[in-house]
């Protein structure tokens, strides 16, 4: 989410090359983590599958009106969505697992499941599936638009809307990403909006402050990193109000 | 034939897997490559620009490894389409359909406009 800001502000670099070289490096991260993740057993492949009709459909609207739209309208809406996952950031995040198995999409679907857990494989249900579908194609629209992974949309249809367990969300939202991002991906690279050196170096840079950042985490205290996080995103969120406003980005 | 989750599970790690061995191979060798002749023109490229005869080598491998980068999530819906077929689960096979189907509409349209 911070590499398009940065890139754009910092780098001067044209906003939709910016989100083309985003977009790159979110498959990168996002199908190597997918790799790690799907074996362990809690990403819920199916609900997944489905919900990627919504996400790429709406990935496709979203990088089809990047093309429309000024790069002003762009850093707004970015900013919006910065200023967002800065005010999620500040707050807890609250589980709410189903039992109910009766959603009768979700049961037509079979798209409830089990996750392992200490004390064996628990069994979840997935509630509210038309307002979780809804809702993946928004995140998927920003994603096509921004050039982001749209985690905080998602996190809203799985963990409130769903009812999912954290680690099955987490982990199913992280395998859809990589199938949301190529559809945005795909406009990107017909329409010439990728610059391979630039999207190289962002993937890689990317992949080494993952591997630094994964180091640091125990060091360092949750509230800390929340209260750095936000302040990041406030402050990247207001210069690209101000570049949107005076033209310059 | 009854769905196979640790199937499911072990297909999609394998191909994930393949696809960013392979892209990190490419880039990797365009970066090398790069690295042994100098600084190379890196335009933006549009699929069609990689087999241009007159591109430099480094950011040909380059644009190849994000090629390949960017299909992997691609050839994992098809994967999951095969293995949905063989289990005759006709429903998810349909889901996968209609996500490549997506996909290749993103890319057939991505030219226009």
């Amino acid at each position: 989410m911070v590499i398009v800001p940065l890139l754009a502000i910092g780098f001067g670099v044209n906003i939709r090359y910016a989100i083309g070289a985003s977009l790159i490096s979110v498959i990168a991260t996002s199908s190597g983590a997918a790799a790690a993740f799907v074996r362990e057993g809690y990403t819920n492949i199916r609900l997944g599958m489905f919900l990627e009709i919504a996400t790429t459909t709406g990935a496709l609207v979203g990088a089809f009106v990047a093309g429309l739209v000024s790069t002003q309208w762009i850093a707004l809406v970015f900013a919006a969505v910065l200023l967002h996952s800065a005010y999620l950031s500040g707050r807890p995040r609250a589980e709410h697992i189903s039992h109910d198995m009766s959603d009768r999409w979700a049961r037509w679907l079979a798209l409830n499941s089990t996750y392992p857990a200490p004390e064996g494989l628990q069994p979840y249900g997935v509630q509210h599936v038309p307002l979780g579908f809804g809702l993946m194609f928004v995140a998927g629209v920003l994603s096509g638009l921004l050039g982001i992974g749209s985690g905080a949309v998602k996190v809203l249809a799985m963990d409130n809307a769903m009812r999912l367990p954290f680690k099955v969300s987490t982990t199913t939202s992280n395998f859809m990403i990589g199938v949301t991002a190529a559809a945005s991906a795909g406009v990107y690279l017909r329409r010439g909006y990728i610059d391979p050196g630039l999207s190289f170096s962002v993937m890689l840079g990317v992949l080494a402050g993952a591997l630094v950042g994964a180091r640091l985490l125990p060091l360092v205290h949750a509230r800390w990193l929340r209260i750095l996080f936000s302040l990041v995103v406030v402050t990247l969120a207001i210069e690209m109000v101000y570049k949107a406003l005076t033209g310059r980005i | 034939m009854s769905p196979d989750p640790a199937a499911e599970r072990r297909d999609v790690q394998l191909l994930l897997r393949i696809g960013l061995g392979t892209a990190a191979v490419l880039m990797g060798t365009g970066l090398l490559a790069a690295l042994a002749s100098g600084p190379q023109p890196s335009p933006p490229l549009q699929i069609g620009d990689l087999w241009h005869r007159d591109l430099a080598l480094s950011v040909r491998l380059c644009g190849i490894g994000i090629l390949v980068l960017s299909a992997t999530p691609a050839v994992r819906v098809i994967a999951l389409i095969v293995l949905w077929v063989r289990e005759r689960d006709w429903k998810y096979a349909a889901v996968a359909v209609a996500v490549a189907a997506v996909l290749t509409l993103a890319v057939a349209l991505g030219s226009r406009g």
